[in-house]
């Protein structure tokens, strides 16, 4: 792995420092958004939460999904983290839709007094942890080239985004553009919005045991129709279980092979698969 | 043998307990305006509860019966789970904001005029209509044999227990107990959180493929005496809705020729298919047993092999 000792004891603090910062903002926004009235320094406080959430559901994912299979879940507790994907991103839902229910009534309600000067203080302190949060993710991802830490990194960009939005709000609504809080506030609140129905929709699916991509099944589907042994391939069944990839194959092999010959064969495609396929988890091969 | 009229019973019945959570939402959410008791209004909503639950049930069998594709290729089962586990939550958020705006109401507003005793005809209708309900429920599910069916009917009986407790308030806050309207919507609260919890409890197990002991021990005993199986290995069964999914691994001796395993396969098949008919598929992973001395053979490992 590229990247040397220091960029790796930086990389694995970041996702928990990354936590922590998002949940800090989400509280301190969330409480002087409520409480100076201005709504798009509290849907900024969502926007962080939304941050704080998929991260926990990662690092759910890293802990309690690989735990293996025993007794009581006998095929793994890979869906815990769908589990609290599913969940979360409904009380996002919900607290963006009551935000923007807030916003309509302000709109039609008229006149909105300029949030307070508190709600811009906690945008720029917003704005500057994101930014060094992210400065430090770009550089471990740099060194490291992890799709996870970049992604980190575009979400904490994407705060800051946000919040320097916030500041405008603020300084636009003292300066007597008044509308411009709730304007931008309910853009954020749409943009969640259209987030967390993403995220449902991960959660939701992979609970109800979506296949993987359609490539990775014809990709199994041509290692076996390589393997001579095998007559026929019946049927691909594959179902994520939080990270880890289920496959079930049925296959037809020669009637005359004895059991024990059927069992190499069974392994090697084992082998194989488990070989080409990332994360599997577990791989079936059913004679029919 | 299951009398022809209990079958019947068996479909009326989801229509029935239906009918009845609407017709009572609506009878006790208008006595709740018109009598002013706070207690009545929980109540009425744990009915429109029971009716949201009931409809998302109906409407998720729908969904679920959708056969499978290349997308979803085990089926479209747990689509039930996933809506169970998300209503639930909703309502039980709902109620823990009820519990709030009680509270706030009994410490900023204090005691009000009492609750009018009209609303005591509201709850003594819901008591007999969900005993009544409760009795039938009982009938069928016993005679089917449907737990489904059987804890709809605990549901019922539950239901009478908070109208019970809406009695007691309205009565108790009109002797002079003024607070008391408040407390039971409180307590009825509650109780809504407890049910959609177990509720959430139920769909987060099924969503997590919880093992089923009950059913994975029937089907070892099932298969475990058809002829030329060693030995019988790992028995795992998931719900995806109302139907079984299963896996079974079986030991067979190691120079036996695949057309014969495959003959065992079909007879594990259609005795468990014929026994068991909630199983919708039944996958069987043949393995040889080792010979005396090799080492033992187990199924593959579950753990994540990493690249």
């Amino acid at each position: 792995m590229p990247g040397n000792d220091k960029c790796i004891k930086c990389a694995s603090r970041l996702s928990w420092i990354g936590i922590w910062d998002s949940a800090f903002l989400a509280l301190f926004k969330g409480v002087i958004g409520i409480l100076t009235g201005s709504r798009a320094l509290t849907a900024s406080a969502l926007y962080s939460l939304h941050d704080v959430i998929s991260g926990v559901a990662v690092l759910i994912g890293l802990k309690i999904a690989t735990r293996p299979a025993d007794k009581e879940y006998p095929y793994g507790y890979g869906n815990a983290e769908y589990i609290v994907c599913v969940f979360t991103s409904i009380l996002i839902l919900g607290a963006t839709v009551f935000l923007l229910g807030d916003c309509i009534r302000i709109i039609f309600m008229g006149e909105h007094a300029p949030p307070h000067w508190a709600a811009l203080a906690a945008a720029i302190t917003s704005v500057a942890a994101n930014e060094v949060i992210y400065r430090f993710n770009i550089c471990a991802y740099k060194h490291m080239n992890s799709p996870a830490l970049l992604a980190h990194a575009k979400h904490h960009r994407a705060d800051v985004i946000s919040s320097l939005a916030v500041v405008v709000a603020v300084v636009g609504g003292a300066m007597g553009y008044h509308f411009l809080d709730v304007v931008v506030a309910v853009f954020e609140a749409g943009h969640l919005l259209f987030l967390s129905i993403e995220l449902l929709y991960q959660g939701g699916s992979g609970l109800i045991d979506r296949a993987i991509e359609d490539n990775d099944v014809s990709l199994i589907r041509q290692l076996l129709s390589d393997m001579t042994e095998v007559k026929e391939v019946k049927d691909i069944k594959t179902r994520q279980i939080g990270r880890s990839v289920w496959v079930d194959l049925y296959v037809s092999l020669p009637r005359d092979k004895t059991i024990a010959e059927v069992n190499t064969i069974s392994e090697r495609i084992r082998q194989c698969v488990g070989d080409r396929i990332e994360h599997t988890g577990n791989v079936s091969v059913i004679c029919e | 043998m299951i009398a022809q009229h209990c079958v019947n019973c068996g479909k009326k019945i989801e229509w029935l307990v239906l009918g009845i959570n609407f017709c009572l939402f609506l009878l006790k959410g208008w006595f709740a305006l018109i009598s002013h008791s706070k207690s009545l209004l929980t109540d009425s909503f744990e009915s429109l509860a029971n009716f949201i639950i009931t409809i998302i049930v109906l409407v998720s069998l729908k969904m679920a019966s959708k056969n499978a594709d290349d997308k979803f290729p085990y089926g479209y089962g747990k689509v039930e789970f996933l809506a169970s586990a998300i209503v639930n939550m909703l309502l039980m958020i709902a109620a823990i904001v009820f519990i709030f705006i009680s509270f706030s109401e009994m410490v900023m507003v204090g005691p009000e005029r009492p609750p009018r005793l009209i609303a005591i005809v509201a709850a003594v209708v819901s008591i007999i209509t969900n005993y009544i309900a409760f009795g039938y429920g009982r009938c069928v599910g016993e005679k089917l044999g449907s737990s489904a069916i059987l804890a709809n009917a605990q549901v019922s009986r539950a239901d009478i227990g908070t109208s019970v407790v809406v009695i007691v308030a309205v009565v108790g806050s009109n002797l002079g107990l003024s607070q008391l309207d408040h407390i039971a919507a409180i307590v009825i609260c509650i109780f809504i959180i407890k049910v959609t919890l177990d509720g959430v409890n139920k769909a987060v197990k099924g969503l997590m493929d919880v093992s089923l002991r009950a059913e994975e021990l029937h089907i070892r005993n099932l298969i475990e005496d058809i002829e030329g199986i060693e030995r019988v290995g790992d028995v795992r069964a998931r719900l995806a809705g109302r139907s079984l999914l299963v896996d079974v691994d079986i030991f067979l001796p190691s120079n036996w020729v695949l057309s014969k395993g495959l003959e065992t396969a079909r007879k594990i098949k259609s005795a468990l298919f014929r026994k068991m008919k909630d199983i919708s598929d039944v996958s069987v992973q043949l393995l040889p047993l080792a010979a005396p001395g090799d080492p033992p053979q187990n199924r593959p490992s579950i753990r994540e092999r990493k690249k």
